[in-house]
């Protein structure tokens, strides 16, 4: 064996070590192909060119999670001054007091809607592969963000039932509460899934048509 | 503009050449002797296809012996299909150059 050839072995040997777990049937691929090559040169050329495709099945799901936060800061900045522009009327009346309250509850608004939007994007990333499916898409995050409230639901109903010593103290309040929060779903909630809705979907529509999420690997 | 998925000259010629012979199995030597392709760039895309479902693999025993079992790769029903549209649109774009080539300028 000629040093060109063991150089092609020692590459090819490293590209199949580098390959993740889950892929480890193509890099076998690889290394069979190149049992079967005929020439040293084209050995060595097919074993540089298994090494850069083993590392960039490597990094991929680095570029995942990096891609998936730079798309649900770009969703969310656009969610976040739909929001701003819908109070914005409303807060001009507001004095000192009630406006800390509301720069409390809009950070942590809007820190929820982050999280979940991340949450949201990498998921897609990881499990979703087929391409395009736009509207499907944002129907999914939408709704995702939509049903915040029941999160809130069930950690009152947790502390309700895990802490009977509370129930005479809570129940009253908490059956009111959730009242209150059934008749706001069935009357106000659909026009707060349009308002998630219609940004998230404006930013998807040019997100697709400017920015080039998922490239086409060394092709 | 973003391009879309799968739209490269490189799939392209790839999905063309499955296509020529959609029923046999290819391997990925004789596609890149085939489609001109690099390891560096076949691989990739056989792996992006097969994870859109366009690619159907499975190992078979080598002819030589003593060599290890060999992943062979064919178009799947939805491959076909993505593969023949490309042919009719590089043909009605053929059509169109020819048309504009073959006018006095």
């Amino acid at each position: 064996m000629n040093l060109r050839r063991r150089l092609a072995l020692r590459l090819m040997e490293h590209a199949v070590s580098v390959m993740p777990a889950a892929r480890k049937a193509w890099a076998d691929a690889m290394r069979a192909e190149f049992a079967l090559l005929p020439t040293d040169r084209e050995a060595l050329a097919w074993a540089g060119g298994c090494l850069w495709t083993c590392y960039c099945e490597r990094i991929s799901p680095m570029q995942v999670f990096l891609k998936s936060l730079v798309r649900a800061a770009a969703v969310w900045l656009v969610l976040v001054a739909f929001v701003g522009v819908m109070i914005l009327d409303r807060a001009r009346h507001l004095h000192d007091p009630e406006i800390w309250k509301l720069v409390r509850l809009l950070s942590e608004l809007y820190g929820g809607m982050f999280a979940t939007l991340w949450v949201c994007e990498m998921l897609i990333a990881w499990r979703w592969k087929a391409p395009g499916k736009i509207f499907t898409k944002t129907l999914l995050r939408s709704t995702v963000l939509w049903l915040w409230p029941f999160g809130e639901c069930v950690y009152r109903m947790s502390l309700f039932f895990t802490d009977p010593q509370e129930q005479h103290r809570i129940a009253p309040v908490f059956w009111e509460w959730l009242r209150h929060w059934l008749w706001n779903w069935v009357t106000h909630y659909p026009l707060f899934f349009v308002a998630i809705f219609v940004p998230l979907y404006i930013s998807e529509l040019l997100i697709a048509r400017y920015w080039r999420m998922r490239p086409e690997r060394a092709a | 503009m973003a391009p879309r998925p799968n739209q490269s000259q490189q799939t392209r010629a790839l999905l063309r050449t499955l296509l020529e012979q959609p029923l046999a199995w290819r391997h990925g030597y004789e596609l890149s002797k085939a489609t001109g392709l690099q390891s560096g760039t076949l691989y990739p895309l056989l792996i992006r296809l097969s994870d859109q479902g366009f690619l159907e693999s499975k190992w078979v025993e080598s002819e030589q012996p003593g060599k290890p079992p060999r992943h062979a790769y064919r178009l799947t029903a939805s491959g076909k299909v993505l593969a023949r549209s490309f042919d009719e649109k590089g043909e009605k774009k053929a059509a169109v150059a020819s048309k504009w080539a073959g006018k006095p300028a």
